[in-house]
């Protein structure tokens, strides 16, 4: 997955990045490519996209795709799957390529990504202090985490009955995960 | 790593891991052969029992080790790496070797339980009330995740320097992770 060990600079992960027809994480020197989805990872960003838009309604808040690339500090840029922004959006370039304040980040979980997911981007979201809501949704099973910031560290909640509703109260709305999980084939 | 997948009853695995020469999980039906730990994981395991041992030591609190049994319910029943009971312990049975109660339980990860331990435990704990905390170190590196129960889910904080201290609110005692990973060779 990997594919540069030595240490590169940010300014060169981000030309990659550019021209890359992939998206690219860059974490403390080295370049992730991220993983093409399958069906059930595409359909999921999808469905969640499109549930937390209707949930957000009229808010002042936009839904953003897994193109937008969100910075988590000086040595490192990732590609949540889903990033809700409320209010003004800041970016680091003038292009708007680097999102600087996501209020809610989403990732939906490959088998692959399990780990990294559920610990590693833990702390690199809790680091940014925009955000107040991180979602991870299992693509295998019907299962979500949603974590919010506590005044210390996380407020960790899971979720698998199809029939939940997860309060997210970063944006004062609700998910139903049977909205996240529609049309979705489940493993039996 | 499950050797059974199909309805194996509770009494067939305890007679099973009863006449076992190791431990074995048991979740759903499957038995789940508890890995034999590398030198590091052990070392850890001990450190931190010791870390445990001293921080509690004139309290009415028990540190129990890697072979206590935990029933976390009627069709699960797991080894955490080591158990705090404070008070008195209660088992499901006579023979003391199902532990219903621990107030703490801690794992060890490594890289195969990585995702059992971060995603699966967190749940099966959280559903046994006694449980106050759980601890999660890492054995690849300096890094560790405590759960402490939140009226509603899980409070969770990280930690990743080797000068930190854990404030284990549910022992009212802290942890410091210089003593859990004295000795333990760490990756670059």
């Amino acid at each position: 997955m990997v594919i540069e060990t030595r240490s590169m600079t940010v300014e060169e992960y981000l030309a990659i990045d550019e021209a890359s027809d992939i998206t690219n994480e860059y974490i403390d020197g080295v370049i992730y490519p991220m993983a093409g989805g399958t069906g059930n990872h595409g359909a999921l960003i999808a469905y969640v996209i499109v549930a937390l838009a209707n949930a957000l309604g009229d808010r002042d808040c936009v839904v953003r795709g897994s193109t937008m690339r969100v910075r988590i500090d000086a040595s490192r840029y990732v590609y949540p799957d889903a990033s809700v922004v409320c209010g003004d959006s800041i970016f680091e370039d003038e292009k708007s390529t680097i999102l600087l304040n996501p209020t809610v980040v989403v990732e939906v979980t490959s088998p692959e990504s399990l780990t990294r997911d559920h610990v590693d981007k833990v702390a690199h979201y809790g680091s940014v202090s925009s955000i107040q809501g991180y979602l991870i949704l299992d693509q295998k099973r019907v299962f979500a985490e949603w974590y919010t910031r506590a005044e210390d560290g996380w407020h960790l909640r899971q979720y698998s009955d199809l029939a939940d509703e997860i309060p997210l109260e970063a944006l004062d709305c609700s998910l139903s995960l049977s909205a996240v999980y529609r049309a979705i084939t489940l493993e039996a | 790593m499950a050797i059974e997948t199909r309805g194996m009853t509770v009494d067939d695995y305890l007679t099973y891991d009863e006449a076992s020469e190791h431990t074995n999980e048991y979740i759903d039906g499957a038995i789940i052969p508890t890995a034999g730990g590398t030198g590091s994981h052990n070392l850890m395991v001990a450190n931190t029992t010791i870390a445990f041992g001293i921080a509690l030591a004139d309290r009415d609190c028990a540190v129990y080790g890697s072979q206590m049994r935990v029933r976390i319910d009627a069709k699960r029943y797991v080894y955490p790496d080591l158990s705090v009971v404070c008070g008195e312990p209660e088992y499901e049975d006579d023979n003391e070797v199902s532990l219903l109660n621990p107030t703490v339980v801690a794992e060890v990860t490594s890289p195969e339980s990585l995702t059992r331990d971060h995603v699966d435990k967190v749940a099966y704990y959280g559903a046994v009330p006694s449980i106050q905390g759980y601890l999660i170190l890492d054995q690849q590196r300096v890094f560790a995740e405590w759960y402490s129960r939140a009226e509603e889910g899980w409070h969770l904080r990280q930690y990743a320097g080797l000068s930190d201290e854990i404030p284990l609110e549910a022992l009212d005692c802290s942890l410091s992770l210089a003593s859990v990973y004295r000795g333990i060779a760490l990756e670059a």
